[in-house]
């Protein structure tokens, strides 16, 4: 078992956080090569990924701090460097930071493959996320039959972020957390909703009222495909409804695995890509404030985010002259400089 | 003014970087009515860059450099799009990196001349503002007036993305959302610029 003591649960938990962090990055990549007013299907349904993943680290951190932790996020560790393995994957593949094309949905298609049925947990060198936190869940109930459930939730309710309150608009409603009950709902939530459960493919999870929403495997899998999965559609037959169109002649041509040094000659690229990493990291030191103590602070992450995107969509229109008719893009970089 | 004042093209002398080729690197969601050259969008964003205050990067950032240079050769023309290109160009070649000799040569050579002059204030009102007004009855009658040369936004990007906003750090309102309750915060810009 991966989980035996407090530290162990502490540990994985931090890792979630990281392993659900460094999945935006790519994700957000492929939205932002997508320009304004084009492809609205596909860029409607990578932003729905984009959000959830948001709510994915928000639960881990709220089931982090129920259990005493100290989600750490505003800091250069956890930031990783593209192309890079999921953080405590079992490296089977790289992430790369690239525009929206058939290969960066090849790799979402496997941060988010459901795992085997009847894979057997695994913490850390896990091969699916799913696996993964099926240890974590593990190591809770485990703890809690051992410990009790007083002496695993020790952490103090106001550090939960709350449903309905600064939490607004991300890919479905935050859970308070506890107790097991509500840690497990929380952590249940980011599995089903990034690879479904069971092969299903609608997670069909009224509570959160995503009424009949595709995992993200299946939503991906739709883009890679063209086509839209209709209701009588299994994991098997593939998607077999409406067209999906996306029009990849559009799509800004992004350098794969943009980083800031690569621009040093090039001052002016090189300052638009620093005022980037700097809005970047002002967002993951906001979101540590939020995720330690000061929920409120939810409230003020949201207009860096804007700022963020903006900037983005910049760096996705500059011309690279590191790569022929390609684009410079974000780096996300961790720059302490920015560090409020 | 006309082009034969200009030696051949080379890369800007006192640009912090010379842009290479950059051949459908920036291929336009607002498909431009002309598809410029690259050389030309290289000669066009040292021209902007000089008439704006903002650098290479910041320009290329809005996205705007193809329709504008688009809308450009549309509404006036290749002939005295290519004079206000191959105008500036000397100037830059000329100043040798001297800011204050590029400024007064494309004062003298350009915002001075009857011909392009009128064209270049346009230039800076649609790279502030995403409008473009109708050029002066006098440039009218001198040149012929096109059917496109009337004054209006040229496109909803255009607006949004006006030079206007970045200059006063705020966004353009009803274009850009900023999140709620960014109004109790500083403004984007003001501080943690590099």
């Amino acid at each position: 078992m991966a989980i035996t003591d407090i530290g162990d649960l502490h540990r994985h938990l931090q890792w979630a956080l990281e392993v659900e962090h460094a999945t935006i990055p790519p994700y957000l990549c492929a939205l932002y090569s997508i320009p304004n007013g084009h492809n609205l299907e596909a860029a409607t349904l990578m932003r729905s990924v984009v959000m959830e993943e948001m709510l994915h680290m928000t639960l881990v951190a709220n089931v982090y701090n129920a259990v005493g932790g100290k989600p750490r996020i505003c800091h250069s560790d956890f930031v990783k460097r593209y192309p890079t393995y999921l953080p405590h994957s079992s490296d089977a593949f790289e992430v790369q930071l690239l525009p929206l094309s058939p290969e960066a949905l090849e790799t979402f298609l496997l941060i988010e493959r459901p795992a085997k049925p009847h894979a057997r947990p695994e913490g850390d060198h896990y091969e699916t996320l799913g696996q993964f936190y099926e240890a974590v869940e593990d190591g809770l109930k485990y703890l809690v039959s051992t410990l009790g459930e007083k002496a695993v939730f020790t952490g103090h309710a106001s550090r939960q972020v709350q449903p309905g309150t600064w939490y607004y608009g991300g890919g479905g409603d935050v859970v308070a957390v506890h107790n097991l009950e509500t840690a497990l709902s929380a952590l249940t939530e980011v599995t089903e909703q990034g690879e479904g459960i069971g092969g299903e493919i609608f997670d069909n999870d009224g509570r959160f009222n995503d009424v009949d929403e595709l995992a993200h495997y299946f939503r991906f899998m739709e883009l890679r495909m063209g086509r839209r999965y209709q209701a009588t559609d299994t994991s098997g037959s593939g998607p077999t409804g409406n067209e999906l169109p996306l029009d990849w002649n559009v799509i800004l041509p992004m350098r794969p695995n943009p980083h800031s040094d690569d621009y040093r000659a090039h001052p002016t690229i090189h300052r638009q890509m620093v005022t980037f990493n700097r809005i970047y990291t002002r967002l993951l030191c906001q979101l540590e404030m939020a995720f330690t103590g000061t929920p409120s602070a939810l409230r003020d992450a949201a207009p860096i985010m804007y700022e963020l995107r903006y900037q983005a969509e910049a760096l996705m229109h500059i011309p690279s002259p590191l790569g022929e008719g390609m684009t410079v893009g974000p780096a996300f970089e961790f720059d302490a400089g920015a560090k409020a | 003014m006309s082009a034969d004042h200009a030696p051949p093209p080379r890369s800007r002398a006192h640009s912090a970087m010379a842009l290479p080729s950059f051949e459908s690197a920036t291929r336009s969601p607002q498909r431009a009515e002309r598809t410029p050259s690259d050389h030309s969008r290289q000669r066009f964003v040292a021209l902007s860059v000089i008439l704006t205050g903002f650098d290479d990067a910041e320009l290329w950032g809005t996205g705007m450099v193809d329709p504008y240079l688009g809308w450009l050769l549309s509404v006036v023309g290749d002939q005295f799009t290519g004079d206000l290109l191959s105008a500036s160009q000397y100037a830059i070649d000329a100043a040798k990196g001297d800011e204050a000799k590029l400024e007064q040569l494309v004062r003298d050579n350009i915002l001075a001349d009857p011909t392009l002059g009128p064209i270049a204030r346009n230039l800076i009102v649609l790279w502030y503002l995403g409008e473009w007004n109708q050029l002066p009855a006098d440039w009218r009658d001198a040149h012929g007036a096109s059917a496109m040369d009337q004054t209006c936004i040229i496109s909803p990007d255009a607006y949004a993305q006006g030079l206007v906003w970045k200059a006063i750090h705020t966004h353009p309102t009803g274009a850009k959302m900023p999140g709620y309750a960014s109004w109790s915060l500083p403004p984007y810009g003001v501080e943690g610029e590099p």
